[in-house]
């Protein structure tokens, strides 16, 4: 154990069971889980009077059960710069993702309540979005990248470059992709140098603008 | 006239069943012409010798007499039930028994005094009752009550007065009516009545030119022949009374009195016309039944009607036993005190054959000078009312089964979303929560040392997730939540994401619609999409969205191998079925080799409002 305070995280989720079984998981997982809320004003009056390193949303919450979470997640988003939000979330629906990423892409996630059981996903997107990164669920990114189409320039990567490219749509850095691919760092530029001018992308050193063109790119 | 309380539809008395359609009968016709006749030849037998010449001038006098006597023949014969006829023959009748004097009696000379110009007050009768036969209102009866008194007692109290022999007459038979010789006494007398009989006249016209600027369309065309030919007559009587009053001398009025009598022959020639016209435009009504041969409305039963009985201003008021209650042909519900506020309108009911209330028609009382014409476009129009009350009746039958289909769609939609939520919130949130509690529990046994535990517990987790992804296929085939929250555009675009051919969304809306319309459009593209990626080999498949006013377009299409049987299979029949339950439209054309194209129309506004 270090010196370094463990991340502090809030948690909001209208099922009881659920919401038990993550909070469990997390502090298994070294987090301190400070905010515990069933529904989305609750959670953001708490944040506000203690903002969390991250909050941890489920999509649909209540009133409506539509997508409040994603609302409370881009308030929470706004009003604290330094508190990262992970939305969760049972529909495999890149329009969601989207939706999230389209008002903020910095220290924002989108991930599948199914990936949630998967303690080393779980950990890696809750550090990311506290670093400040974007996490989107692979399977959404996998069903961005399967959309079939005429001329498609995806149709044109390799497969490596294939795989580069669905690690950068998660949001993962080239430190992230080249420690994922067992890959050099040189080759991973190669990688995405090549994917970016396959699919007419502007190459860009930052990498919250790289994941938004990708992002968009493919979704279009 | 303001419509009246006691001919109300449900009311006991039936407008018009006080009608006896036998009429007079012929021998009473017969005898009155005959009795014209020789009344006419009486006077023209008595009159001859003893009148000054020119002869024509008694034989227009004549002439006047049979005009009327000969009108009222007519009249009654065709109108028997319109008293025009008998206030004719009246006139015609006081024409003639002034001649009686020629019979030289001092009787016959008195009644003849008595009885001069006495044909003016049935006449002013006529005219002011005409064509309905009834005085409208008090003055106007006072107006031919007076007429009818005053004229035979002016003639009396002048009569009084005046000697024959001393105002110059030697061959006049004594006056069995003087009570004394006062020639002055006689001229005021005269004056007096001259100047009453100038008012009378005037009176009289007056009340015409009222009648007349108040007069609907239909009762200025019944009016009309009548209305045109009055003022000669009028000049006519204006002129006896001019002459009267300045006490001019009989040579000049003698001089005037062909053409007076000829514009008095005039007249009743002008009532028989107007009575006669409604005879001729009961050609209407045989119009309007070759017109109900035709399938209805094709211009409404309304029109047709209101062009048969030429009221423009017609209103057809159709029974509802359910209401118990008249529905416009305005489409509001009639409420007969309105009708009455209105004034000026008159409701006749029709009944259908079993004697059931039917329909009302509210239309101009001119209608009702002719009755039988009334009866006959009502008798023609039983049958069509008959058959538009039972058509109005399947379509509201309609109507319910086709809100009761709207009902069925809309409750199968909405019990495919609550088993969406259901799956949601039940077995999937219970499947995530024990997919954690098995992670915690496999990396607890990982770090207390038993990693073929952790192995089985990983296992675990593996199959909940892959049951958790069929769960979640099979909810989002359910129903969408996407569609729900987000509407068409994501809801098809994820649709698209997944599908094994290349799908380009040209245009869908992104404004949001009820939840049947959208949950339509959705499930018409969905099925659409699978049955072209099945079956067409198609290279690309379009979707595009439009609104059109009121109406959501969708047509999806490909390039493939086309032939395809919208017969065949249920998928798209069952989708028509939908579709056509919500008023909707579905077309599938597929020619071989031409790819297919499935085109659909929803209304947007048919269905409830967006939750």
């Amino acid at each position: 154990m270090t010196a370094v305070p463990p991340i502090r995280l809030g948690v909001a989720d209208d099922s009881t069971l659920f919401r038990r079984g993550l909070c469990l998981l997390l502090e298994d997982a070294g987090f301190e889980v400070t905010i515990e809320a069933d529904n989305p004003s609750r959670l953001i009056a708490l944040v506000e009077s203690e903002p969390p390193d991250a909050v941890i949303v489920d999509i649909k919450m209540p009133p409506t059960f539509t997508d409040e979470g994603l609302r409370a997640a881009g308030e929470i988003r706004v009003r604290h710069a330094n508190t990262g939000v992970l939305v969760l979330s049972q529909y495999l629906e890149v329009h969601y993702a989207m939706k999230l990423i389209d008002e903020q892409v910095e220290g924002v996630g989108y991930l599948l309540k199914d990936s949630v059981s998967n303690v080393a996903e779980l950990t890696d997107a809750v550090r990311r979005v506290v670093a400040g990164g974007s996490v989107i669920d692979p399977g959404v990114v996998a069903e961005l990248l399967a959309r079939r189409r005429r001329d498609n320039p995806v149709d044109d990567l390799t497969p490596r470059e294939r795989e580069v490219l669905s690690l950068m749509a998660e949001g993962r850095s080239n430190r992230a992709i080249q420690e994922g691919l067992f890959i050099s760092a040189r080759t991973v530029e190669t990688h995405v140098r090549n994917i970016l001018m396959k699919l007419g992308l502007e190459e860009t050193p930052d990498d919250h603008r790289r994941v938004l063109a990708v992002l968009t790119y493919l979704r279009s | 006239m303001a419509f009246d309380k006691d001919r109300s539809p449900h009311g006991a008395r039936p407008p018009f069943g006080f009608i006896n359609a036998d009429g007079y009968p012929a021998w009473a016709l017969i005898l009155l012409g005959g009795a014209a006749l020789a009344l006419g030849a009486l006077v023209l037998a008595l009159g001859l010798p003893l009148a000054a010449p020119p002869n024509s001038l008694l034989i227009v006098h004549v002439l006047v007499g049979w005009s009327f006597l000969g009108s009222s023949v007519v009249a009654l014969a065709k109108r028997p039930r319109n008293p025009a006829g008998l206030l004719m023959a009246t006139v015609g009748g006081l024409w003639f028994l002034p001649a009686i004097a020629f019979a030289g009696s001092p009787i016959a000379v008195a009644v003849g005094v008595v009885a001069d110009g006495v044909f003016w007050a049935p006449l002013a009768h006529l005219l002011l009752s005409f064509p309905t036969g009834r005085l409208e209102s008090t003055f106007n009866r006072f107006v031919v009550i007076f007429a009818y008194v005053w004229i035979p007692s002016g003639n009396t109290l002048s009569a009084m007065f005046l000697d024959p022999a001393s105002a110059g007459c030697i061959d006049c038979p004594p006056n069995p009516l003087m009570l004394r010789d006062d020639p002055a006494a006689f001229v005021v007398m005269s004056r007096v009545d001259a100047a009453l009989g100038a008012v009378l006249a005037i009176a009289v016209l007056g009340l015409l030119i009222r009648r007349w600027h108040r007069a609907s369309a239909p009762a200025r065309r019944v009016l009309r022949p009548v209305w045109w030919a009055v003022w000669p007559a009028f000049l006519v009587a204006v002129t006896f009374i001019v002459f009267d009053l300045l006490d001019l001398p009989n040579e000049d009025r003698v001089q005037f009195l062909p053409l007076m009598n000829l514009a008095l022959a005039v007249l009743p020639v002008a009532f028989l016309v107007s009575l006669l016209r409604t005879r001729l435009d009961r050609s209407m009504v045989s119009d309007l039944l070759i017109e109900l041969q035709r399938p209805l409305p094709q211009r409404g039963l309304r029109d047709a009607l209101a062009a048969a009985l030429g009221d423009e201003s017609l209103e057809l008021g159709l029974w509802l036993p359910d209401l118990g209650r008249h529905m416009s042909n305005r489409g509001s519900l009639l409420d007969f005190v309105d009708v009455e506020n209105t004034g000026n309108r008159y409701v006749t009911e029709v009944r259908d054959s079993d004697g059931n209330p039917l329909a009302v028609l509210i239309h101009d009382p001119a209608l009702l000078d002719d009755p039988l014409r009334v009866e006959a476009v009502v008798g023609a129009a039983r049958l069509a009312l008959e058959n538009e009350r039972l058509q109005a009746q399947l379509l509201a039958q309609l109507d319910e089964v086709r809100a009761s289909r709207i009902r069925i769609v809309e409750a199968g939609y909405q019990e495919r979303r609550r088993l969406e939520r259901d799956l949601h919130d039940g077995a999937q949130q219970r499947l995530l929560a024990l997919s954690l509690a098995v992670e915690r529990a496999r990396s607890l046994s990982a770090n207390y040392g038993s990693p073929a535990l952790a192995d089985l517990l990983a296992d675990v987790t593996d199959q909940l997730k892959m049951s958790l992804a069929e769960l979640r296929e099979l909810a989002r085939g359910i129903h969408p939540a996407l569609l729900t929250d987000e509407g068409l555009l994501p809801a098809v675009d994820s649709i698209a994401r997944r599908a094994p051919v290349p799908i380009k969304i040209v245009s869908i809306p992104t404004e949001r619609y009820p939840v049947t319309v959208e949950a339509a459009a959705y499930y018409v593209i969905a099925e659409a999409l699978t049955n072209a990626a099945r079956h067409s080999a198609a290279t690309e498949i379009l979707v595009q969205v439009n609104r059109d006013e009121e109406w959501l377009q969708i047509e999806v299409s490909d390039d493939g191998r086309g032939g395809a049987d919208p017969t065949h299979g249920s998928g798209i029949r069952g989708l028509e079925d939908r579709i056509v339950s919500i008023g909707g439209v579905l077309r599938v054309s597929s020619p071989p080799g031409e790819g297919t194209c499935l085109l659909a129309r929803i209304p947007i506004t048919s269905t409830v409002a967006p939750q």
